[in-house]
């Protein structure tokens, strides 16, 4: 391709590569979490206590097959103790309830997500980023929470990361959530970018003493942060 | 991007134009892959949307219609850019809204996006042409699945509306770029920037181009250059273009 390229060109292509990233990993959230919507609908209704946990271990495993990248889906009494799972039947006695995607979905209102911090090694599997949201029942009280667990590493569509560039997606609370490539030195600090430079604008910093091009956006409607460098 | 607009607008032409093979430029590629990722994933969360409410009504499809519309508010809320679903009875008329409870009684059994989803007897996603709405005046893409028994009956079918603006990305910038989506009947179905009027002589190359590909074009020696995209799951075409001499 082209050796030098006029710097707006460049800049406006950084800015559509780090959107395009977000819009693919935007997909796999959502897929995500309209199944936590089902899985909320469907124990909010009284009828649901009824249906055999089999049935409702084999309805969650239909769902992980429906969506690439999904990992596991699993749901938690009021108090964090797991009630339903997709992973393994018949459910196993785990108390779960000091977990922050437990603690921070119990205080949401009815119809939002929490997304938590990834988890490294965990009972269910390596390297999961969990989304949660509360389950009510028909009367409005908390009834328990819905998990579901996403493969970090799906979030990104590598083969259009370019050869020189580093994609990363972090929390909005600094937090890193994945990254290509996958290990990466001396990172800026997310928190400190968005403070420093304005969203979408492409900026010439250093890393790891090399000059990038780097520029951050925002997810539209998650609270997550995709920042785009690419070395020069 | 409105002197763009207006150009392609008032244009009527000759377009003398062979189909050449791979030009290169690097931006209209960009930003053909920004359309076309907008373009799919917006479809496939309409879809699952869809099919999740579709699960849950044939759950229970006599549940009653204040729980029902509850549980589709939840999807269109966590769905940007749904405006709305509905459902449609085995006799066509509006039995839930997830806009309004209760659901207004109205017979929809002549919109094409009813018709094509009660006939369905699989799950099958119908994407249909803009209409503006009878009681809103507002414009809006339909997209339609069926609803089955357990037998795989239809019973009736599932709809959601969408803002046509939603299915393209407007906040990117591409200077003297124009993209249009075409459903698999050739009904433009939203343009960026809106309302632009594709001249006759392009919409014909765009339906002879049946595979993914490069157009050249020229406008009264203007000269654009087009991606032609096929998002096949949906029979949907994103056509990315691209002035290549100042439109002036």
């Amino acid at each position: 391709m082209t050796m030098s390229v006029h710097p707006a060109f460049a800049a406006g292509q950084l800015r559509l590569s780090a959107t395009y990233q977000v819009l693919h990993a935007q997909g796999l959230l959502r897929a995500a979490d309209l199944a936590l919507v089902s899985i909320a609908n469907l124990f909010q209704s009284d009828k649901s206590d009824h249906i055999n946990d089999l049935i409702i271990h084999t309805v969650l495993n239909r769902k992980i097959d429906r969506v690439a990248g999904l990992r596991a889906l699993f749901t938690t009494d009021a108090v964090g103790n797991l009630a339903h799972d997709s992973f393994k039947y018949p459910t196993r006695v785990l108390d779960l309830n000091k977990r922050d995607y437990i603690q921070n979905a119990l205080g949401l209102k009815e119809n939002d997500i929490y997304i938590g911090d990834p988890i490294k090694a965990s009972f269910f599997n390596l390297g999961s980023l969990p989304l949660s949201r509360p389950i009510f029942n028909h009367k409005g009280y908390i009834k328990g929470v819905a998990v579901a667990l996403i493969a970090p590493d799906s979030l990104l569509m590598r083969q259009k990361i370019c050869k020189k560039c580093v994609v990363s997606i972090f929390k909005t609370t600094g937090r890193k959530v994945t990254s290509f490539p996958a290990a990466v030195a001396n990172q800026p600090d997310i928190q400190a970018m968005m403070k420093s430079f304005p969203e979408n604008q492409v900026v010439d910093i250093v890393i790891n003493k090399h000059p990038t091009q780097t520029v951050w956006t925002k997810f539209p409607d998650y609270d997550l942060v995709l920042m785009y460098s690419k070395f020069n | 991007m409105m002197r763009i607009a207006k150009l392609v607008f008032f244009l009527f032409l000759f377009i003398s134009a062979p189909l050449v093979p791979s030009y290169g430029d690097d931006k209209l590629k960009a930003y053909a892959d920004l359309q076309v990722m907008h373009v799919m994933s917006t479809i496939e969360g309409i879809e699952q949307a869809l099919n999740e409410s579709a699960l849950y009504l044939e759950r229970d499809p006599n549940g009653a219609q204040k729980d029902q519309h509850e549980a589709l508010a939840k999807y269109v809320d966590r769905t940007p850019g749904l405006r709305a679903i509905i459902v449609i009875g085995a006799d066509g008329r509006l039995k839930i809204d997830s806009f309004t409870y209760p659901a207004k009684d109205i017979d929809l059994s002549d919109r094409a996006y009813v018709k094509a989803a009660r006939q369905m007897k699989q799950r099958a996603l119908y994407i249909g042409t803009p209409v503006v709405g009878r009681s809103s005046g507002a414009a809006f893409i339909p997209f339609s699945t069926s609803l089955l028994s357990a037998d795989k009956d239809n019973i009736g079918a599932m709809a959601g509306v969408i803002h046509p603006g939603f299915l393209l990305n407007q906040e990117s910038d591409c200077a003297r770029c124009f993209v249009g989506v075409f459903n698999d009947r050739h009904d433009l179905m939203v343009s960026y920037p809106s309302e632009s009027s594709y001249p006759p002589a392009f919409l014909e190359q765009i339906k002879a181009q049946k595979e993914q590909g490069m157009i050249e074009s020229e406008i009264n020696d203007i000269k654009f250059i087009s991606r032609v995209d096929f998002i096949l799951p949906y029979a949907v075409k994103v056509v990315t273009s691209k002035f290549l001499t100042n439109p002036d």
